[in-house]
């Protein structure tokens, strides 16, 4: 009898190593697979300019870092600069704005209230492009062609309704009955929010900043669109495109492309790899629940 | 404490208004939303609207809205429904095949990871790399790998003794090789199915292991089943993003395959900015891009019945 238990431990025991052995086969398989492109860019990076079209090759015969002296140029610099304004404010408006009027949706009472949030939510469902062309138009008036205005400004409106959304959701996790005795200590509306609400909800507005950054960071068409020929105001997606994928400056090595793209990926696996637990979490609460 | 009691009347009053005060109170919160609702969204579709039943391009000094009619909508099933009709059906052949195949890949490869043995954290930082490589780093990066002379797939192809492939540089090519480099964007999806399965209470596998289920069972009746909104959120968000695919494409665009990657919104753009005299044309195609994705959303929450919120609802 104990001999059968002891044999079926073992056979237990031996099903769960094999089980393990092929897990970290496939897993490193795979990770060979995802890693690819990573190794693609990483290594044409540092490619002499010699073997980019006339020998090409999987590994470099030297390690060339001319591409990224020629990506931290004043120009290039330049672009970050832009780009990284873009992001700050961008990230900054959706932040407060989208709390702000969250914080109004769900811990305020008002006629009206429901409306305006499904107006807000109508156009979670908006397709970009029925606005995205016309809006040229309007910025056209407004005289933001060119600018970067176009890349941030919006968002300082509110925050999106996708971001109103998801902290609306969190928000309303929090009791009332927290509010309600700071407003019987005589604290007023806006002070709640800042000072007891935006701190509660850290964890879902770090989810919204790091998604804010990731969306800002690799926006191609709205830079395209809305900046477009005014080199000073490029963003570097932009400047990636307008100087590598357009005939006219076919000039451009591959090597200094890739360059760029490794110090624009840089940051993204930083915050990635920084707010792993946030980014994970705040997808979570993400499911539509309507 | 004052025991003294206020005027009925007065008490009245001053109920009313500080009513009022908390109704203007709550409005100051949504009205910076509202203005921006109607600055940046209202404005802009009553605009296309109004231009896409005239005549109108901006581009001409004098700029004025001509020949109110249907004319930019007769045209898209008119004269313009050859290039129309080719890229709503390659639109919606990306959308069906990516969307399917990148939600049944990410799917499998986050039942893989939920297998919980040490180690699947590094495994998933790494699965989801290639998510990270910027939008137009990573299509320029694409196209160089798989050019036809120098590209990294072809100089592999070359060693193993395998004939080169064309991807991106015929029109044939160009569809497989969407679909076929789709699968390095599977650590996208990869991460909110997994969390959706860890959200899923350990005590249901349990019960079940009980009973005697095995893997197969446990993932058909309880994983799957449990994951369905993550399923429809996911579902309905890819579709909508991906009809309206731009900029994982648009720097491909080189002369010979531009009619194989001249998908919706492309086509939209190319004809708003890039044609004379078609602006209006373009908030045409915009608005009637709009009704489909109206309709097939509308359709797939009518449909929805499957999807499950948890016990409370």
């Amino acid at each position: 009898m104990e001999k059968t238990i002891k044999h079926a431990n073992r056979r237990k025991s031996a099903k769960k190593i094999v089980g393990s052995v092929l897990f970290y086969c496939f897993g490193v398989l795979l990770s060979l697979f995802f890693l690819f492109p990573v190794y693609a860019l990483l290594i044409k990076s540092v490619m002499p300019d010699f073997q980019l079209y006339e020998e090409p090759s999987l590994y470099p015969k030297y390690l060339n870092f001319a591409p990224y002296g020629k990506v931290f140029s004043p120009e290039y610099l330049w672009y970050f600069r832009n780009t990284f304004i873009v992001c700050v404010l961008y990230i900054l408006g959706t932040v407060l704005a989208g709390s702000f009027t969250a914080y109004g949706l769900t811990k305020m009472n008002f006629h009206g209230k429901n409306a305006v949030f499904a107006i807000i939510l109508v156009t979670v469902f908006l397709p970009g492009v029925v606005t995205g062309i016309p809006l040229y138009i309007v910025y056209d008036h407004m005289g933001w062609t060119g600018t970067l205005y176009p890349l941030w400004v919006p968002v300082w409106f509110g925050g999106g309704a996708m971001t109103i959304f998801l902290i609306r959701q969190f928000m309303r996790g929090i009791p009332n009955s927290l509010t309600e005795a700071a407003i019987l200590d005589g604290a007023s509306s806006f002070r709640i929010y800042w000072q007891i609400i935006l701190p509660m909800i850290r964890p879902i507005l770090i989810y919204i900043a790091v998604t804010a950054f990731f969306a800002t960071w690799n926006d191609f068409q709205g830079p395209m669109m809305y900046v477009g020929d005014r080199q000073s105001q490029w963003t570097i997606s932009l400047a990636l495109y307008k100087e590598f994928a357009t005939a006219s400056h076919s000039t451009n090595l591959p090597n200094v492309q890739m360059a760029a793209g490794v110090i624009m990926m840089l940051p993204c696996v930083l915050l990635f790899a920084l707010f792993q637990k946030e980014l994970t979490q705040g997808i979570a609460t993400t499911g539509l629940k309507l | 404490m004052e025991l003294v009691a206020p005027k009925r009347q007065n008490n009245k009053r001053k109920h009313f208004f500080t009513r009022f005060l908390h109704e203007a109170e709550g409005w100051i919160y949504v009205l910076p939303v509202l203005v921006g609702v109607v600055i940046f969204t209202f404005i802009p579709m009553v605009v296309s609207l109004v231009y896409s039943l005239h005549d109108y391009d901006p581009t001409k000094a004098t700029n004025q809205l001509t020949n109110f009619g249907f004319q930019n909508y007769v045209r898209i099933f008119t004269t313009g429904w050859g290039e129309v009709s080719h890229s709503l059906f390659i639109t919606f052949r990306y959308a069906i095949a990516t969307v399917v195949v990148s939600m049944v890949g990410s799917y499998l490869l986050a039942l893989f990871l939920n297998m919980k043995h040490k180690g699947a954290k590094v495994f998933r930082v790494i699965y989801y790399l290639p998510c990270l490589i910027p939008a137009v780093a990573s299509t320029l990066l694409w196209k160089d790998i798989t050019s036809v002379n120098s590209g990294y797939i072809n100089l592999i192809l070359e060693a193993i003794g395998l004939p080169r492939y064309s991807f991106y540089e015929a029109k044939s090519t160009v569809f497989p090789t969407i679909l076929m480099l789709s699968a390095f964007g599977f650590g996208g999806s990869m991460i909110p199915w997994l969390a959706s399965m860890q959200n899923i209470p350990k005590e249901y596998y349990e019960a079940a292991e009980i009973d005697g289920a095995n893997a197969w069972q446990k993932l058909i009746h309880i994983t799957i089943p449990l994951t369905t909104s993550m399923i429809f959120y996911l579902l309905i968000t890819s579709i909508i993003s991906s009809l309206q695919v731009f900029s994982a494409f648009y720097p491909l665009k080189n002369g010979i395959i531009d009619s194989e990657i001249n998908f919706y919104v492309i086509m939209v753009y190319d004809r708003a900015f890039k044609t004379p005299n078609t602006f209006s044309y373009a908030c045409a195609l915009s608005w009637f891009l709009f009704f489909i994705i109206a309709i097939l959303t509308g359709f797939i929450f009518k449909t929805s019945k499957w999807v499950y919120y948890g016990e409370d609802n």
